[in-house]
């Protein structure tokens, strides 16, 4: 069994707030670069910034965030 | 204090100064390189005239995107808020990924000059290190740091 990948639905909840990636970063205090490499699952943001990314979505992390299991 | 500049329009500026960094130190520093090597006889000596002049100007060019760096992070220094988000935790990612790529690439590079040990002075093989160093670096970091379309 492979190591768990993290995936996240940033994407889909940013636009369900119909936020784009900018209006995010400023929420959160980074750059839009940042949110896109998330989103994209090219960057594991920090504790720290998967919090307040949650909290300027309203949600939870771990609904943001979650580890899928490999087949 | 707020900034009269976006955060994009901030990093669009910061990557062409360091784009001008990098072109001028190149410059400057490769027409040195081609001067020293043009004393021991390895550059023509017609080619060798010219690193004067490219060299002069990489200086130029390098100490103009310096100063402008410079300003820039003058201007950070007054609003904190975007001087946070403009070095977030993913460009200091980006960064340290950089200087790793450019350590390994340094490593890679020593045998190579060793090898050369006898037949250039030892002073020659450090400047070459610099370059390749700060180039592998500074190059690494601007390619890393390439924008993907926006979401």
């Amino acid at each position: 069994m492979g190591e768990p990948q993290l995936i996240n639905s940033l994407k889909v909840e940013r636009a369900r707030r119909d936020l784009t990636q900018e209006d995010l970063a400023a929420l959160v205090g980074v750059s839009r670069k940042t949110i896109n490499t998330i989103e994209r699952g090219k960057f594991i943001p920090s504790t720290w910034l998967a919090l307040k990314l949650a909290r300027a979505l309203g949600m939870k992390v771990e609904e943001l965030f979650q580890l899928e299991e490999e087949s | 204090m707020a900034s009269p500049i976006t955060l994009e329009q901030l990093e669009r500026r910061r990557r062409g100064m360091l784009i001008g960094l990098l072109v001028g130190f190149t410059l400057w520093m490769g027409a040195d390189l081609a001067h020293r090597l043009g004393t021991l006889g390895s550059v023509p000596p017609a080619a060798v005239a010219w690193t004067v002049g490219v060299g002069t100007l990489g200086w130029v060019f390098y100490l103009f995107n310096f100063f402008r760096m410079v300003r820039m992070k003058r201007m950070l220094r007054r609003d904190p808020a975007l001087a946070a988000a403009a070095d977030d935790e993913y460009r200091k990612h980006l960064r340290l990924k950089a200087f790793a790529t450019a350590f390994w690439v340094l490593l890679v590079l020593q045998p190579v000059l060793g090898m050369t040990l006898g037949t250039m002075p030892i002073r020659i093989g450090a400047r070459i290190s610099l370059i390749v160093g700060v180039v592998a670096a500074v190059g690494g970091f601007l390619l890393l740091d390439r924008d993907r379309e926006a979401g």
